[in-house]
């Protein structure tokens, strides 16, 4: 199965705190050909400690889905067909977001699929993804189509390898910063 | 909504209303204790009144925004991604190098199993030279070049190993670069596989590849085998051939031998003429950079430049200074110590041993034969060398190094033959241990210093088939000679001289190696020897070091194992060899002779 060179890019989002520096998100969107179109990445984002008082346990959240997760998309040139992203709380943005979305997390289980209304968890690989559509579109041709990109996405790369050129490239930008400082 | 309850953290109870709506959060806080951190002014700090009419105001309430501020945001859209239009040549057949399949070598090649992606992942690093964030994104944002395997986009014949894509991850993003690995593990297939990917991702578009004339056609068939699409032009014939192919701007790239660069100067030099990229195949033809075709290759107009070769340091460390002239002009001073020169070219430098990334290959037996001369071969030895020295001595304060030098080739030729008797112990060895080479149906290289030499050898050893390689053979020659040994069954050993068969030529079909004679220089030696041990060797490799016992040869043999100890040490340790060749001192030495310190180039 060859992948469409022509398909929708795929976006890999991932938010990574760097001690001292604060939280950081990247984006890197990519075509089927795994090779890079566009790349956001955001300063740190640092919170005061109100903040942090006052959103409690959802802070983490807030900042990698709401804050960074939508800035970074924001910025997208082109609109991704799916966001990917291995960091849960980041995907907490599913809830507002009108792209599809894909948590991956390293799978040990046997193929299963699991389909509910608005999303359904896929054994890809090694990896598990948890799928979720957008609430307002005929979800069936969507999440047929999805599937396909994904499987033959993941038939030659492995689905976690952008995320570390990701966060290559936001090392690379806090050094940077870090030397210029 | 949710209402939460603050942290006891603040001095009185808080009740916030934090919105999860995607709006901004609002607080709305009661006023009766503000001591936390939130900023507050005194003027909003408001308490409740009282009086006489008992009416209970409605408390004042701060509205204010907890909002975590938007991100920044930097944003790099890439120009274009590159285009890999690389036609799919072949079937998807791929297997490790040739020989691999039989040989335990335990190499490993890259994984590309079908309908998987890699298990390994090599990386194209920046340089650090490269400084602007933007530049170094392209490259850190590309995917590990296994992914090229796995899509199945650039089509390889055999699968290259680790160490292999680690050295084209390596030369791609540089502008100069040394590839200095040892012998045998495939600079060639590297640097090809480098100049296909830079022409595929339009970064290049011609490339000029300068090597010895004896292996421009190893090039070609390298790049048939690992880029079968890319036209070559072959810069060769008379000179108007010549010129018309240097004007040629269509073909990508252009492969020339040093020789000829010198006689078509000004094509290669002309107005107008700019090379994408300069390789250098055996790029120690650089190292004194005061030479013609050093200053002549220097001129030529490039943007990236690359040196190959398996010698960085084949004299002295100061050998890196004329290819860093190549490379880099005026970057590396000459005298430089060795400390400040490991830092220096460190991150230009890309040097693999076998030992280092093959550690199954199979082994390198070194057999020493320490021969006695013939009754024939000693007489005239020890005469030759009394007459000779007694003469050295003579020579008083008019002794000069050239004079020992020439005793010393003197005394090696006696040591290979009588000049008299044609007696040869080493001969006698050599047409020994051919026995059992040949009747066990394995080939052999001889190599010699001297071309006369081959000559005395061959009567004795007809009856192996052997086939001749050295400076007297013509180059068209060449390859249908080395074709025919590896395919003849009845040829068995190919004569060869130092010279000509050290550099370049895949032979690792042969099991053995003679060394008839020593050259002076261990890292030559080393390049001989790796003609037949290097990737895709059958098996070990059976090298006999000929030495004769009490002469001359024993006494360079034990000052050079010496030197062999401390070759590699310039890129690992802070103490490395300041010379490779026999000192001045170490030449007298031999003699037990006095003289100056001062180095001699052999």
């Amino acid at each position: 199965m060859n992948p469409s060179p022509t398909a929708a890019p795929l976006g890999f989002l991932t938010c990574t705190e760097f001690d001292g520096w604060g939280l950081c998100g990247g984006l890197l969107l990519l075509n089927q050909m795994a090779r890079p179109l566009e790349f956001h990445c955001t300063l740190p984002v640092k919170v005061s400690r109100t903040q942090i008082i006052l959103y409690g346990s959802s802070m983490r959240a807030h900042i990698c889905g709401q804050v960074i997760g939508k800035a970074l998309l924001e910025k997208a040139k082109s609109r991704p067909g799916l966001v990917i992203t291995d960091c849960p709380e980041t995907a907490t943005m599913r809830e507002e977001s009108d792209l599809p979305l894909a948590l991956i997390a390293a799978s040990g289980q046997q193929s299963t699929t699991e389909t509910t209304n608005s999303g359904e968890v896929l054994n890809i690989g090694r990896f598990q993804v948890y799928l979720t559509l957008p609430s307002e579109q005929d979800r069936e041709p969507l999440r047929q189509r999805l599937r396909r990109e994904l499987a033959s996405f993941a038939e030659k790369f492995d689905l976690d390898e952008p995320f570390e050129r990701v966060r290559q490239a936001m090392t690379e930008a806090r050094d940077a910063a870090l030397r210029a400082a | 909504m949710i209402e939460s309850t603050a942290s006891s953290e603040a001095h009185s109870v808080l009740h916030a209303m934090t919105s999860t709506d995607g709006q901004a959060p609002t607080i709305l806080i009661s006023i009766d204790d503000l001591a936390f951190e939130a900023k507050i002014d005194d003027s909003d700090r408001l308490g409740v009144c009282g009086g006489s009419v008992p009416q209970i105001e409605p408390p004042n309430v701060l509205e204010g925004s907890c909002r975590v501020p938007n991100a920044r945001v930097f944003s790099h859209v890439f120009p274009e991604s590159p285009q890999w239009l690389a036609p799919k040549a072949r079937p998807q057949n791929r297997k490790g190098p040739p020989g691999r399949e039989s040989a335990n070598d335990g190499m490993a090649p890259v994984s590309t199993e079908p309908g998987s992606p890699p298990a390994t992942r090599t990386r194209i690093k920046p340089p650090k030279d490269l400084l602007k964030w933007t530049d170094r994104l392209y490259y850190l944002l590309q995917p590990p070049l296994e992914s090229l395997l796995s899509s199945e986009v650039l089509d390889f014949p055999f699968q290259p190993f680790q160490h292999q894509m680690e050295g084209v991850a390596f030369l791609f993003p540089r502008q100069a670069a040394i590839l200095a690995d040892e012998m045998g593990l495939g600079k060639t297939m590297q640097a090809i596989t480098a100049i296909r990917m830079l022409l595929h991702a339009g970064h290049i578009r011609n490339v000029l590849l300068i090597c010895p004339k004896p292996l421009v056609t190893n090039w070609q068939r390298e790049f048939a085998a690992w880029a079968p699409e890319i036209p070559l032009g072959i810069v060769e014939g008379d000179t108007q051939k010549r010129a018309f192919l240097w004007q040629q701007q269509a073909t990508p790239v252009k492969i020339a031998n040093y020789e000829l660069l010198m006689r078509d100067q000004s094509e290669v030099l002309g107005d107008g003429r700019h090379y994408d990229l300069v390789v250098l195949d055996e790029a120690q033809r650089v190292k004194n950079s005061n030479s013609t075709t050093a200053q002549t290759i220097r001129q030529i107009s490039r943007q990236r430049s690359w040196a190959l070769t398996g010698t960085p340091i084949e004299n002295s460390v100061n050998d890196l200074h004329g290819l860093f002239e190549f490379l880099m002009p005026g970057y590396l001073p000459p005298g430089l110590p060795i400390e400040a020169m490991a830092r220096e070219v460190g991150d230009y430098v890309l040097r693999r041993t076998k030992d280092l990334v093959m550690k199954d290959m199979p082994p390198r037996l070194f057999r020493d034969a320490l021969l006695e001369l013939t009754p024939q071969q000693l007489a005239t030895y020890r005469e030759a060398e009394e007459t000779g020295v007694l003469r050295l001595s003579d020579l008083g304060e008019q002794l000069t190094i050239q004079h020992v030098f020439q005793l010393v080739l003197r005394l090696k030729q006696i040591c290979n033959f009588d000049p008299v008797t044609g007696a040869s112990m080493k001969l006698q060895r050599l047409e020994a241990d051919m026995e059992e080479v040949a009747s066990s149906g394995q080939k052999a290289i001889v190599f010699t210093q001297w071309v006369k030499t081959i000559d005395q050898m061959r009567p004795t050893l007809e009856r192996f088939g052997p086939l001749e390689y050295h400076g007297r053979i013509p180059s068209k020659q060449r390859d249908p000679i080395l074709k025919q040994f590896k395919e003849d069954p009845s040829r068995h050993v190919l004569l060869m001289s130092y010279g000509a068969g050290s550099v370049g030529l895949n032979l690792q079909f042969c099991r053995y190696v003679f060394l008839f004679d020593r050259w002076w220089n261990p890292a030559i030696e080393d390049q001989a020897i790796n003609r037949a041990h290097r990737i895709g060797a059958a098996g070990s490799v059976t090298i006999t070091r000929m030495t004769s016992e009490g002469t001359i040869e024993e006494r360079i043999h034990s000052i050079l194992e010496e030197k062999r100890q401390l070759f590699e040490t310039l890129f690992s340790a802070t103490n490395g060899p300041k010379n490779l060749n026999l000192t001045r001192d170490e030449i007298f030495g031999l003699f037990k002779l006095r003289a100056a310190g001062k180095r001699i180039a052999a």
